[in-house]
């Protein structure tokens, strides 16, 4: 048996997942099958030419069933989230809805998340605490289904509603029951926009196994999404991917996010949102440079739990062909390794160092009084903070 | 990674798990709001003390109803009557302690009063739930049939002599619990067979069509927590780190399995234990390696990457990419093999040594022809690598009999010497 593993855990994540060609077309189905028939869609609407697309799409997968879909596009984000989302709860009781479907990522899906709670909770309540979001129970007659648009970055397929590693909370019950994954859906994405997005996905699905604690379950997501982000990063760095591969991508990141438990320890994100507020950078380039340099500090991740992420990284062929004892270093070293191949790929536009990011040194007592308070910091202190902002600044690795 | 160019994967079933797993099982009662739960056994889990032990600390409702008479070949009569139980004692949850036969009859039970109907037929085939059924929690006391991750169950009518497959996704449990405790008193025998059927079910996900990235990571798993564990798990078994592992494998299998497929092996297992009578695993353990072989001009690559999670990175890296499938091949022999030799000579490697209590053999020639004709019906050939004709189930029977090669013979039409 694994050691890394919990010796007691609890893994729930009932999500389906419909991915490739054409996987937009069985929503009429999908929707019958939970007894739905008037389902409301949210339709994120970021930018023109994606709107005219997603909304066609749309529209056409419901052409040959006798479903009527109401489209509905909420607002755009603002400080009050729950605002949008009590608009969401009005117009699927004035339709008689039975179905909530939101098209797009991020914010528009956690509005959709919010409103399923609104709904799911007895009596007029125009928001939910944080302690009654975590103990809600959804109702079954609510279906959440997602399909995958533009702009996705992880999280939105798990139970989490914001970023984690940011202000975020986990609500279980409020996790989508299906998610579509339809390439033409794709379309409008913008791939190296997406990039630090990405990036983030993959910090988190090795940072939550590093850190622990881990489980078969959650460590086979892990390994899922590690093995379907990797390969393709250099050619989003480049703008060069296609299609498929795009599709591979987003398949991948939404793993990353079935993979985080919502008890495991961050520290790269907490440190990475630190050095991202006050360098001003996105957050996944803060944290994918970070990430070695953290782990590194930490020798039970580095000998016990990065070895079996070598695989996903390399292929089975070459992992097989280095010594056992040396996996946990030869995957630190592709971690390091891998801002400098995203370098060449960029054409230089992406930072190898925080130096080459922008952060000046003199900001590192900020950037440690901003990580130091984050609870899901666990064992980084001050000191190894220090010593892995010095490092990743100078971009020195630190192999034992 | 392998990305096919449409797939579909879940994992509606919540994983409590370890070695003292059972504890929280007030988890799943708090959750179903269930002052009632019916638990679904079988009298040889009673025997062995295993409600005794959920009793005792899981801390059940004084109101819970127990019912013990479920048989190894559960019917729709013994679905009929624990309905009847159920509804008679005010049940309001069902928490199934046992192996394959006890969880498919709860599932089956689960339909009818989730659906409030006595007619099991109506449901019979694939979606014909469009709802979610009543709270069921499932507790595996054998580490090898996946049921407690899938949204299938297989019901026998002995009285119209046909068994009626049920398939949704709401089948599916709302909880597995993963305890060690459970299958401690599991017999070498058992063991070695509950094990075998998880690493079929491990690899035919991995080589079969339907598999994606997601069934492929967790087959992954299986088959090497099934290598490292298996013959541990025949040898000591008192050991709740190994049996911790094979049922945590067999879940990991069930869910590979259920998001892909199986494949030749199971269409001529299920026909074997149909005709023959013959116990799964058993058919399982001795069809393993004639359906690799069988399968090796289709999928010989990704047979051959299977050598390193059952052998390890030594022997994989010694063996030419080209000859890995068939030390895959080997190697499932030799598992056989020691597992013969563990169990005293009660695990057979080929169909010729499977004999009754009377010492008669289990499949003689004379059922070869019938067992053929029922492979070809078996739904499990659908998304098998390679096809089968009558001729061709005749071939795997002969060499699953003999215990030999596919590639020995010279009138196979597939097989390993094709690939190589």
């Amino acid at each position: 048996m694994s050691d890394q593993w919990q010796a007691e855990y609890d893994f729930d994540c009932p999500v389906s997942i419909h991915a490739g060609n054409l996987a937009l077309d069985h929503l009429p189905f999908e929707l019958s099958m939970v007894g739905a028939g008037k389902p409301l869609i949210l339709i994120d609407r970021q930018g023109d030419g994606a709107l005219h697309r997603l909304e066609k799409q749309i529209i056409a997968a419901f052409q040959s069933s006798a479903m009527q879909p109401s489209l509905m596009t909420p607002g755009a984000a603002g400080p009050d989230r729950w605002a949008n989302a009590r608009q969401v709860v009005e117009q699927y009781a004035r339709i008689g809805a039975d179905a909530l479907v939101v098209v797009g990522a991020g914010e528009i899906v956690d509005q959709a998340k919010l409103a399923r709670g609104l709904l799911s909770v007895a009596g007029q309540v125009d928001r939910l605490s944080v302690n009654d979001l975590t103990q809600i129970q959804s109702r079954p007659d609510i279906a959440l289904i997602w399909a995958a648009g533009p702009g996705v970055d992880g999280r939105e397929a798990s139970g989490w509603i914001g970023r984690p590693g940011d202000a975020s909370v986990f609500c279980q019950a409020l996790t989508p029951d299906l998610v579509i994954i339809d390439p033409r859906l794709l379309d409008a994405m913008h791939t190296r926009e997406q990039l630090p997005g990405w990036l983030n996905a993959l910090v988190w699905a090795i940072q939550a196994q590093a850190f622990g604690p881990g489980n078969p379950f959650s460590g086979m997501y892990a390994k899922t999404a590690v093995a379907g982000i990797w390969p393709h990063l250099s050619f989003a760095a480049g703008s060069r991917m296609t299609k498929k591969t795009c599709t591979s991508m987003v398949t991948a990141v939404i793993c990353a996010g079935f993979g985080l438990s919502p008890t495991a320890q961050r520290p790269v994100s907490a440190l990475g949102r630190a050095v991202s507020v006050i360098g001003r950078m996105a957050p996944g380039i803060a944290d994918m440079i970070l990430l070695p340099y953290v782990v590194a500090h930490d020798a039970v991740a580095v000998s016990d739990r990065l070895p079996d992420f070598l695989t996903a990284i390399i292929g089975a062929d070459k992992a097989a062909l280095a010594a056992p004892h040396r996996h946990g270093v030869e995957v630190l070293r592709q971690l390091y390794d891998l801002p400098e191949m995203l370098h060449a790929a960029s054409g230089g536009r992406f930072p190898r160092t925080l130096q080459e990011a922008g952060l000046p040194r003199f900001l590192f007592d900020e950037v440690i009084e901003l990580a130091m308070p984050a609870s899901d910091r666990g064992r980084l202190s001050a000191e190894t903070m220090l010593a892995a902002l010095d490092a990743a600044w100078a971009g020195k690795p630190v192999i034992n | 990674m392998y990305i096919p160019g449409y797939f579909e994967f879940g994992l509606r079933t919540r994983i409590l798990a370890g070695r003292h797993a059972i504890d929280r099982l007030q988890v799943f009662l708090d959750r179903a709001r269930s002052a009632c739960p019916m638990i679904v056994t079988d009298a040889g889990v009673v025997a062995a003390g295993l409600i005794d032990l959920i009793e005792s600390t899981a801390k059940l409702p004084a109101s819970r109803v127990i019912a013990d008479g479920v048989p190894s070949d559960s019917d729709v009569d013994v679905v009929n009557q624990l309905v009847a139980t159920y509804r008679q004692k005010g049940c309001d949850s069902i928490i199934a302690v046992g192996g394959g036969s006890v969880i498919d009859t709860a599932k089956a039970i689960n339909i009818l009063v989730s659906e409030n109907s006595d007619d099991l037929m109506q449901f019979c085939g694939g979606n014909r739930l469009q709802r979610r059924l009543r709270p069921l929690v499932v507790i595996p006391t054998t580490a090898g049939t996946g049921s407690e991750v899938t949204g299938v169950a297989v019901i026998a009518d002995h009285r119209r002599q046909r068994k009626m497959l049920f398939a949704s996704a709401f089948l599916c449990p709302d909880m597995v619990v993963i305890d060690s405790r459970m299958t401690l008193s599991l017999p070498p025998f058992l063991t070695a067979a509950t094990g075998i059927d998880a690493l079929v079910h491990a690899v035919e996900a991995y080589i079969d069509l339907a598999k994606n990235p997601f069934s492929d990571q967790a087959a992954w798993t299986a088959v090497e927590l099934i290598s490292q564990h298996l013959l541990t798990g025949v040898h000591q078994p008192d050991n709740p780190d190994t049996r911790y592992a094979l049922a945590t494998a067999a879940t990991l299998a069930g869910v590979a399995f259920s998001n892909s497929t199986v494949g030749v092996v199971h269409a001529i297992g299920h026909s074997v234990g149909a005709v023959c009578g013959v116990h799964h695993g058993q058919c399982m353990g001795i069809g393993l390696p004639v359906g690799l072989e069988y399968n090796m001009r289709k999928c010989g690559e990704n047979i051959g990457r299977l050598l390193l999670p059952l052998a390890g990175a030594d022997v994989y890296v010694a063996t030419p990419r080209a000859q890995r499938a068939a030390a895959t091949v080997a190697c499932i022999r030799e598992l056989n093999r020691q597992l013969r030799e563990a169990t005293g000579e009660r695990y057979a490697c080929r169909f010729k040594d499977v004999k009754d209590r009377q010492g008669q053999p289990m499949v003689p020639r004379e059922k070869w022809p019938d067992i053929a004709d029922t492979t070809l019906g078996d739904g499990t050939l659908f998304y098998a690598p390679e096809d089968m004709n009558y001729d061709d189930a005749m071939t795997f029977i002969e060499a699953a009999w003999q215990g030999s090669s596919l590639s020995a013979g010279t009138e196979n039409r597939k097989g390993a010497h094709v690939y190589n």
